[in-house]
């Protein structure tokens, strides 16, 4: 099963933790998350999938963000299980962790605020830093964010997808985007 | 000016109401494929615009996604996915396969009795061999009737054809970028399994017969798909006068694994044209799309113009376009709704047609298919009616 995880920029947790520079804000659970990643196969195939499981919480002074890796879906149900049981081996390995220094994170009210954080990401039993870029706007009290990054699969320990001739690339571009309230 | 009216009537006749019944069907290519995120053709087709040898790849695919299911959804695709059911294993880098296809049709139009008959379709074998980054392809086949312009032997009927026989070399390591040299498909449009819509018939741009022998060079990367084809002749047709010289290609953009949208553009110049029998600059330029917007629907549409500059008989300008709805409520079962239309140019009112299709899968390599097909064909005297159904049994190995 072709599947290739190559995590970049992991923007959303900045967003959501980053409300104000000086305030400690606390977030309400992520509302409507959608996470998705795209891999590239040969000859222009692209695969992507999706998993609206993501959730939000603060550890000490990071924001850490969490999605749960079983419900990934690329839309072939044999690629699926692929993806989770032989590359990802969820069953090892559920989620996929990313935390970010809250103090690195900047939401103020008004437009669209965007900004590249250093991130460390936890997947399939390893931890690497990667570089997240997020873009946040902050209306009233609900804070809508989306960002990405990419990844290099065999960084972590994730063997590259490989199914009947047709070899998944080793990098992957992960987005993600929610909303939330923040006090 | 007689002879212009002539030569519209001879092209009006030809073209709307008998090349169903000459047409013998081609290989498969399915875009409606894009339902699965398959914006591309290549890994599941040897040929890089689609039909063809299927890869190995290309055959898992087929059993997993394309065919009926009974009971349990696929954990694999079954050994019967491989050549000849799986009697046969063979490296990914040699593909062989062969495909059968009998049809049934009955034709009634205005004013004449109804024809029915039965068509051998096609009958052809076909492989595509890669070594190190060189390519060679080729299909041989048999046709009791019509694709003379692929035939290898002389006759009215019953003969040889090879309708692609092609060698290439994958200027990258996975094959995106292929240049090759031979007898190809058209690259031009939507590669419909339809051969006969009039956006493939009046482009001349089908996978029946209308191959050329050329140069071409294809791109698949990233969202961009497209590919070129300098046109030297059809070198299976005698005189050389009838041979056709010029371009053909696309260039598709995918901006999502659920919709791709394209153009496409040939010009060519034939001696005597093969129908008109005339000097013929011959050009077409459209543009076509696929989409999807969920597993159950996909969406095809395709719309061309078609320009004839007919040394010293005027010209002929004109257009063809379709859009298809396939719906796949069950993986295996496919309704389809095509509407078409058309203009051959001239005295010659507008064409319009509408296919209702059912396609069943049912097993592995193995496929039904019926189609009623009801038109009005435009003619220099005014429309006439026609009602076709097209019950066709295919099987590849």
């Amino acid at each position: 099963m072709e599947f290739r995880s190559r995590i970049s920029r992991v923007t959303v947790i900045a967003a959501v933790l980053a409300t104000s520079a000086t305030s400690r804000a606390t977030f309400s659970k992520a509302i409507e998350p959608v996470v998705s990643f795209t891999a590239v196969g040969p000859a222009g195939m692209k695969i992507q999938g999706t998993t609206p499981e993501l959730d939000v919480a603060e550890e000490g002074d990071r924001v850490v963000i969490s999605v749960r890796l079983d419900h990934l879906q690329t839309g072939i149900g044999l690629r699926d299980r692929h993806m989770k049981e032989k590359y990802l081996e969820v069953g090892q390995f559920p989620s996929a962790r990313l935390s970010i220094q809250r103090s690195a994170l900047k939401i103020g009210d008004g437009p669209s605020s965007g900004a590249d954080v250093p991130a460390t990401l936890t997947l399939h039993g390893k931890t690497r830093p990667v570089s997240v870029h997020y873009d946040a706007k902050k209306s009233g009290a609900e804070i809508s964010v989306s960002g990405g990054f990419s990844v290099k699969m065999t960084d972590f320990g994730i063997a590259v997808p490989s199914y009947l001739g047709v070899t998944v690339k080793p990098d992957v571009d992960v987005t993600a985007r929610f909303r939330t309230t923040g006090t | 000016m007689k002879t212009k009216r002539v030569i519209t009537r001879a092209a009006a006749l030809v073209l709307g109401l008998l090349l169903p019944l000459l047409a013998a069907s081609r290989a498969d290519a399915y875009p409606f494929m894009i339902r699965h995120g398959y914006t591309g053709c290549m890994p599941c087709h040897a040929d890089p615009s689609g039909s063809g040898p299927l890869t190995s790849y290309g055959r898992a695919q087929s059993d997993l996604l394309l065919r009926s299911r009974y009971g349990e959804a696929a954990e694999e695709p079954g050994p019967s996915s491989g050549l000849l059911w799986g009697a046969v294993t063979l490296p990914d880098d040699v593909r062989l396969g062969g495909d059968v296809r009998e049809g049934f049709l009955a034709t009634k139009v205005d004013g004449a009795a109804t024809q029915k008959s039965s068509i051998l379709m096609r009958a052809d074998l076909y492989a595509d061999v890669l070594w190190w980054r060189f390519r060679a392809a080729g299909s041989l086949g048999y046709a009791p009737v019509g694709a003379l312009n692929a035939a290898l032997t002389r006759g009215q009927s019953d003969n040889l054809v090879s309708r692609d026989h092609w060698l290439g070399y994958q200027i990258d390591e996975d094959g995106s970028w292929l240049v090759r040299a031979g007898r190809i498909t058209l690259p031009f449009g939507i590669r419909d399994i339809e051969h006969t819509l009039w956006v493939r018939a009046l482009t001349r741009t089908d996978m029946n017969d209308t191959q050329q022998d050329g140069v071409a060079l294809s791109v698949s990367k990233d969202q961009i798909r497209a590919e070129v084809m300098a046109i030297l002749g059809n070198y299976q047709l005698r005189p050389d006068d009838f041979r056709e010289r010029g371009y053909s290609g696309y260039g598709e953009w995918a901006p999502s694994t659920h919709l791709a949208i394209g153009v496409s553009s040939l010009f060519t110049r034939a001696r005597r044209d093969i129908y008109l029998g005339v000097t013929d600059y011959r050009q077409a330029h459209g543009v076509f799309a696929r989409y999807s917007p969920g597993p159950l629907l996909a969406v095809l549409a395709e719309a061309d113009w078609v320009y004839q500059s007919l040394t010293y008989h005027g010209h002929l300008g004109g257009y063809a376009a379709m859009v298809q709805a396939d719906l796949e409520p069950i993986q295996g079962i496919h309704w389809m709704v095509t509407g078409e239309a058309k203009n051959d140019g001239g005295d010659v009112a507008s064409s319009f047609g509408v296919w209702f299709s059912a396609v069943w899968f049912l097993a592995p390599h193995a496929d039904v298919r019926l189609d009623e097909i009801y038109q009005t064909i435009g003619t220099p005297s005014g429309n006439v009616g026609a009602l076709t159904a097209l019950l066709q049994l295919h099987a590849f190995l």
